[in-house]
């Protein structure tokens, strides 16, 4: 039985080895000190047309320059342990087959007495005569060689039944079998390693049981990890470098199909039996390694898997490569994408650009024209805030007039029918006192408020009845109406007579038409200067020339439409230097000026004050000031009252364009506006060049 | 003797002296006519003929007048002598402060300038028919 389960495993183990060493696709070929082969792989069987090679001398396949190279690098090899050189093989054709080979020194060959492990790389493509005589004579070499070799099988095999018919002790040689049995194994084995040890790829190999059974230096160097700690292990234990965990990999696959291992990898591809895919592992590296793994199951003859090898390459320089190719693609797509986008933007941006240049450019024409309607509009304001006024001066005198009409017509018609009998009635002394009392009342004109008319009145009143005269109350009045004020006492005589109420009321009676039909002048007069202010204040300069105006004349103007707030409670000083104050100029824009600075003075001085305004030459210039005693303006707003839209009334009241469209339409006349503000006196000095007129 | 009182409150001399020869015409010497030329002066006025014992029937206010316009001038004085019949005689009020004179001041009537002779001597009438 044991004899049985040593066979198997040997057979088993060399199995193992073809397959591993046929899954690799370059050549190798374990050498002896003799240079006898002790092993290669299928690679150098097709390589060299020939079945079986073992036990022939590596140079027997070598072309004579190649005996000689080979030789010659022995010395190399001990010192170097590996070396690399050209040598050309002879094949069963006798051809040459000139290929890069790489000899690594085995370590432990003193085990499985192998000594050189020869890689065989690419083959060299050359032809030429030289070589085929080399081939020819590399021929008969072989022939040579293989006449002994057969003579020293006939020898060994003469041997070897000599041996055995000379064993008679069956335990002996039970014995000795098993000794070559074992021998047998631990050869196979140590091949193996001894190949897969000095590959230049990481390797490892499980067998059925996922025992570690090669981990080779490539693999020691790759994972940290020596193969003395690794090999014998199972339990998914080669994972942990790679994974951190126990864990199924690649190589698994090749006991069993399993699709949620098989998807962890990447880029998995089949290539007959050898199955690739890549990983990514950050326990390995610097910064972590991309690996390849290849994948081979290892089956006997009867096609049962046996184990399986997996052969890793570190990849992360090509991965990074591609990463770094495609990361540049998807930069490259981004930035063009951006460009795209930047592009658009500007485009937008230029097209946004030109509307609003040219809506710039008709808003600075309208600007332009709106400038003047502005001036105009900012007059319209004004005469707003005259309206109120001005309907108040117009419809005053119109209500004097009216009341009077009536009271002249009321008074002719009491006069005339009663005058005739009247005056039969009177005599010469009545007569005489009646015509006096109307001369001084034709001759007053009303000068006195109503303030001094009570003065007046009282006084008289008082002398009256302290003469003792009965209605002294009514005459008083009527005198005061009459606008008898003085020379009171020399009327007692007659007032105390007995005709003088009727005398006095008829005196009253007809001067009242008198004073009557005066009120309506006055109050024509008045009605006329306001619309003569209306017309000359909105007068619109169609020419847009200037015209020859007379800048008293223009703030008389204003003055008048100001009249109702000014007459009460402020005093108005006119200084107006002698001559003519012809300018050239726009005279209803002027209007808008003087109306703004009156305005502002007045209200500066809430109605109550003193208001001068002076006109005066110098040189080719009419200078125009305004001062008011108002309460002046505050150091902090000075510099802003000339600021469009600035104000310092209340929301709703003030445009705070005033002084703005001032300013504008003095500068419009090559003129200046200056101001001086105290508390008690601020004054607004515009000086206005003549301009020839 | 103490007469009874219409006083005429307006900033113009020739409306005062209109009103005044109208007023007087009309109703003879049955009324004493006191005029003043703006809300401070009728003001002072008013008290002033108070204490001499005078009875203050009505006033006859101009709205736009320097200084306080007729509607402030009524309310104040309609707070102190609620009694006096006031009337609005205007050549230019606004709306809310006629509106207010009427509310605050109980204002009899609001006339315009220029006014007709027989709504004004109606209206005085209206109103001393209301105190006598």
């Amino acid at each position: 039985m044991k004899r049985q389960n040593t066979y198997e495993r040997d057979q088993q183990h060399q199995l193992l080895s073809k397959v591993l060493l046929d899954t690799i696709n370059e050549g190798f070929i374990l050498l002896d000190e003799q240079y006898k082969i002790i092993d290669c792989n299928q690679y150098i069987c097709t390589l060299l047309h020939k079945e079986d090679v073992h036990s022939f001398s590596i140079t027997d396949f070598l072309s004579d320059d190649s005996k000689r190279i080979f030789q010659n690098h022995r010395n190399d090899l001990i010192d170097k342990k590996t070396i690399e050189y050209s040598i050309s093989f002879i094949d069963s054709d006798k051809h040459t087959i000139p290929c890069k080979t790489t000899e690594v020194l085995v370590d432990n060959h003193s085990n499985i007495n192998a000594y050189s492990l020869l890689i065989i790389g690419e083959k060299i493509h050359f032809q030429d005569t030289e070589e085929l005589s080399v081939k020819c004579k590399s021929l008969e070499q072989t022939v040579e060689n293989l006449q002994n070799t057969l003579m020293e099988l006939e020898v060994s095999q003469d041997n070897a039944l000599f041996e055995l018919s000379i064993s008679q002790n069956e335990i002996i040689e039970q014995r000795d079998n098993l000794e070559v049995a074992l021998n047998d194994l631990k050869n196979a084995e140590n091949k193996i390693s001894s190949i897969i040890h000095c590959m230049p790829d990481a390797v490892l190999v499980v067998d059925k049981n996922g025992i570690v059974v090669a981990w080779n230096m490539a693999m020691e160097k790759l994972t940290g990890i020596k193969a003395i700690d690794m090999l014998g292990k199972g339990d998914y234990e080669y994972a942990v470098p790679f994974y951190g965990t126990k864990r199924k990999i690649l190589v698994d696959l090749m006991f069993e199909p399993n699709e949620v291992l098989m998807n962890t990898y990447q880029n998995m591809s089949h290539d007959g039996e050898i199955m690739r895919g890549e990983i990514f592992t950050s326990l390995l590296g610097k910064e972590g390694l991309y690996l390849q793994g290849s994948a081979s199951a290892l089956k006997d003859m009867h096609d049962n898997v046996i184990g399986a090898i997996e052969i890793i390459r570190d990849i992360t320089a090509r991965v990074k490569a591609d990463e770094k190719i495609l990361e540049q693609q998807k930069e490259m797509a981004t930035i063009n994408v951006e460009l795209r986008q930047t592009m658009e933007e500007l485009t937008t941006q230029r097209d946004i650009l030109a509307d609003k240049t040219t809506m710039l450019a008709e808003t600075l024409d309208q600007l332009e024209k709106s400038q003047d309607k502005l001036i105009e509009s900012a007059k319209m304001v004004a005469l707003g805030q005259l309206i109120a006024g001005v309907a108040h001066e117009i419809n005053t005198p119109l209500g004097a007039i009216r009341s009077s009409v009536s009271n002249i017509s009321d008074s002719l018609e009491n006069v005339l029918s009663s005058l005739p009998n009247f005056f039969d009635s009177l005599d010469n002394n009545d007569k005489m006192h009646f015509n006096s009392l109307l001369n001084r009342s034709i001759k007053t004109k009303i000068t006195i408020t109503s303030k001094e008319e009570r003065t007046y009145k009282r006084s008289i009143m008082s002398m009256l009845e302290d003469e003792g005269i009965d209605k002294a109350d009514d005459y008083a009045d009527t005198l005061v109406d009459m606008g008898i004020y003085d020379g009171v006492e020399d009327l007692i005589p007659f007032l105390k007579s007995e005709k003088s109420e009727d005398v006095l009321q008829m005196a009253y009676n007809v001067s009242g038409v008198l004073r009557s039909s005066r009120t309506i002048n006055i109050a024509i007069e008045r009605a006329s200067k306001i619309v003569f202010a209306l017309k000359n204040f909105s007068h619109f300069n169609q020419t847009g020339e200037m015209v020859k105006a007379n800048i008293i004349e223009s703030l008389e103007i204003v003055l008048t439409l100001y009249y109702n707030q000014i007459k009460q409670g402020v005093t108005l000083i006119k200084r107006f230097d002698e001559g003519v104050f012809d300018i050239m100029c726009f005279p209803d824009e002027l209007n808008q000026v003087w109306t703004n600075l009156v305005y502002n003075a007045l209200q500066a001085m809430q109605n109550s004050g003193t208001l001068e305004v002076d006109i005066s030459k110098n040189g080719s210039q009419v200078i125009v000031a305004i001062t008011d005693s108002g309460c002046g303006i505050p150091e902090e707003i000075k510099e802003k009252i000339f600021m469009p839209f600035f104000t310092t009334k209340p929301q709703g009241e003030g445009s705070g364009l005033g002084l703005d469209i001032v300013k504008r339409i003095v500068e419009k006349h090559a003129g200046q506006i200056q101001f001086d503000s105290v508390p008690g006196r601020t004054t607004f000095k515009v000086t206005l060049p003549i301009n020839n007129v | 003797m103490s007469k009874n009182v219409i006083l005429c409150v307006d900033d113009e001399k020739i409306i005062l002296n209109s009103l005044k020869s109208q007023l007087k015409r009309e109703f003879g010497n049955d009324y004493s006519y006191e005029v003043a030329e703006n809300a401070i002066d009728a003001e002072e006025l008013i008290d002033e003929l108070v204490f001499d014992g005078c009875s203050i029937l009505i006033i006859v206010s101009d709205w736009l007048m320097p200084g306080i316009k007729g509607d402030e001038f009524l309310i104040k004085i309609h707070k102190k002598y609620p009694q006096i019949v006031k009337i609005m005689l205007t050549g230019h009020a606004t709306d809310e402060a006629i509106e207010k004179a009427i509310v605050e001041a109980h204002l009899l009537k609001c006339l315009a300038k220029p006014w007709s002779g027989d709504e004004l001597i109606q209206t005085i009438k209206e109103g001393l028919n209301k105190v006598q």
